[in-house]
């Protein structure tokens, strides 16, 4: 298992990477207007990274403007797969093993982000009781993400037809991803609610993430397991959904994180006060053989952090290397 | 065995900070020593919901210069820890000429780390009879002193168990990390099991160590040459029911003097390896 941080190429960022022991780094790059990304730049990062002693072996996400025709089904969408395709052949120059994707088309929700976690910490917080109070309020992380596109829908979708969409986009996409040794892993639907505003939201359950892998099989299409989201979807028992797709070898790439509660309402809590039992998940991870990159996800805001939350994230990493050190002294004795 | 923070006493960010990374017990620094000091040091961790395992790190000179002025004035501070409703005193054996070392930039990512610290030469005779004369006043006062004993090799540790089973639960000994790296490894858990047997040792200090060119050198807790997880095994196999506290961690990039950023690594690290022992 890499545990790994997002962070992005500047020099103080990579040396606070390194001081906490990590090898690997996930990134996510800006889009050409055109909707690609710009190869040159791609290596730049790439190598500025490598001198730094860090493996980029993931790329977190595309942005959405870019393929939000295709995720609508609107007209232009096949002009933004080729561009995607594109991206992808690029990746695989670079060797850039993994590209995650969201299929989320009105983007992450929240409804909160108050003081009321352990010692006053602020918990990120879904409650669908207000996000249906105010709807447009929760889009895109409570207006804290990048805004790539409108959110506001103008139309409304039902789950059908994002399935076709997606599996529209799934089987352009695949063969190239297998053709430039790419592996694709959608990210599911965070807050996991099965609509919102209209539109549906598909990738809520567990059934969904199979639906995924099964439209479209290739060893290049799997899951971005982000265990915070997953954790949220109703009834699921994250040990098991672990082992499941794990044992399909479908996870490509992992986020670290421990939500309490599930929908309609749950927090972003610290990684030691979650729902799951983070040892068993860690355990079920390296049981399952997956060996690919964790990245440390959404983490409380501490008291006096910076905007990049290190005093937040290096408890996370802290924690994280705690439990897999203890077990590999477990597997000794 | 629980986890253990130190905080400054007059730092409210650090309290608040040990709250949200779900610590419980904290072990609080100051460098005043008159009773109302001591006072508001429990208060300010009963004021944030934080158990005062004790107050540090009171620094007693093994040569005085003065014998009876430094008992008078260490029996006085032990007396007044009775009064403010502090349990044990946090104490080290040096000399004022002993300055901490510089840290430098040759650990993990070019964090700072400080080299292992020179410690006082003394021994167990010489120090022996302070105790003796403060060991009733400690009992009265219902304060337990702990030697912080940063200094004190592998090999001298029986003969300081030993030389310290007189004074019964009102002295003990914080463990510190050169002791631990300096235990064979294959006798670790015997040995280690037996000093923790003698119920003596009331506190573990958890610092990374590894080899630099002029002697150890500081790490993190998940580097180096101690095992962490294997020293915490060790401990609760052992029913070890004290503190156990990382030692102040490397500087890390943009990080404070305390290290808030270093600091939440080593609780979340330490937490997790206690949680997956189990």
């Amino acid at each position: 298992m890499k545990i790994a941080l997002f962070a992005s190429p500047a020099e103080d960022a990579v040396r606070y990477l390194r001081q906490l022991g990590l090898d690997y780094v996930v990134h996510g790059m800006p889009s050409t207007p055109h909707g690609t990304l710009d190869y040159d730049q791609l290596m730049r990062t790439r190598d500025f990274f490598a001198a730094a002693g860090l493996s980029w072996d993931v790329i977190e996400n595309l942005n959405p403007e870019h393929y939000y025709q295709v995720m609508f089904g609107l007209p232009g969408r096949d002009e933004q797969i080729d561009n995607v395709c594109a991206t992808i052949r690029d990746l695989g120059r670079a060797g850039i093993g993994v590209l995650q994707y969201q299929w989320m088309l009105l983007g992450g929700l929240r409804t909160e982000y108050s003081p009321t976690g352990r010692g006053g910490a602020r918990y990120p917080r879904f409650d669908m009781e207000v996000a249906q109070r105010y709807p447009a309020a929760a889009l895109d992380w409570l207006g804290e993400g990048g805004k790539p596109y409108p959110h506001l829908p103008d139309r409304e979708l039902d789950g059908e037809q994002v399935w076709d969409n997606l599996i529209y986009f799934l089987e352009r996409i695949v063969p190239v991803a297998e053709e430039a040794g790419v592996r694709l892993a959608v990210h599911p639907d965070d807050a996991p609610v099965p609509s919102y505003m209209g539109v549906a939201r598909i990738m809520v359950n567990l059934e969904a993430l199979q639906r995924v892998i099964d439209a479209v099989p290739s060893p290049c299409n799997g899951l971005g397991f982000c265990q915070g989201t997953i954790g949220t979807m109703a009834g699921v028992d994250m040990v098991e959904a672990i082992r499941r797709f794990g044992s399909q070898g479908k996870i490509f790439f992992a986020h670290f994180r421990n939500p309490r509660g599930q929908v309609p309402c749950f927090d972003e809590v610290f990684p030691d006060e979650g729902d799951t039992d983070m040892v068993e998940a860690v355990r079920a991870y390296r049981e399952s053989g997956f060996d690919g990159v964790m990245r440390i996800d959404h983490c409380p805001g501490v008291i006096g952090d910076n905007p990049r939350a290190d005093r937040s994230f290096a408890y996370q990493v802290g924690y994280l290397k705690g439990i897999i050190q203890s077990l590999d002294l477990e597997k000794e004795a | 065995m629980h986890v253990a923070l130190t905080i400054q006493v007059d730092r409210d960010d650090q309290f608040i900070l040990a709250q949200q990374l779900g610590i419980a017990h904290v072990i609080v620094e100051t460098d005043s020593w008159e009773t109302d000091d001591l006072t508001t040091a429990r208060n300010r961790a009963e004021q944030t919901g934080l158990q005062l395992v004790g107050v540090e790190c009171l620094q007693i000179d093994p040569h005085p210069a003065d014998p009876e002025a430094q008992f008078d004035h260490v029996a006085r501070i032990v007396r007044d820890a009775g009064t403010a409703g502090v349990s044990q005193l946090f104490y080290q054996w040096t000399s004022p000429a002993n300055p901490a070392p510089e840290p430098t930039a040759v650990g993990r990512g070019e964090s700072l780390v400080q080299p292992q610290l020179e410690s006082t030469a003394f021994s167990a005779d010489e120090v022996r009879g302070f105790l003796e004369r403060l060991a009733p006043v400690a009992a009265e006062s219902r304060v337990r002193l702990v030697w912080h004993a940063d200094g004190l090799l592998a090999t001298d540790i029986d003969r300081w168990l030993a030389a310290d089973a007189p004074f019964g639960t009102w002295h003990g000994i914080e463990l510190c990390s050169a002791a631990l790296a300096a235990i064979p490894s294959a006798d670790f858990a015997e040995i280690l099991g037996g000093w923790i047997s003698t119920q003596k040792i009331t506190a573990v200090h958890l610092r990374g160590l590894r080899s630099g060119e002029s002697g150890p050198v500081g790490a993190f807790l998940d580097e180096g040459e101690i095992s962490i997880p294997r020293t915490l095994r060790t401990l609760r196999t052992a029913n070890f029911d004290g503190s156990v506290r990382a030692a102040p961690p490397p500087g890390l990039v943009d990080d404070t003097a305390w290290g808030h950023k270093g600091r939440a690594f080593d609780t979340g690290y330490l937490k997790a390896v206690l949680q997956t022992l189990g």
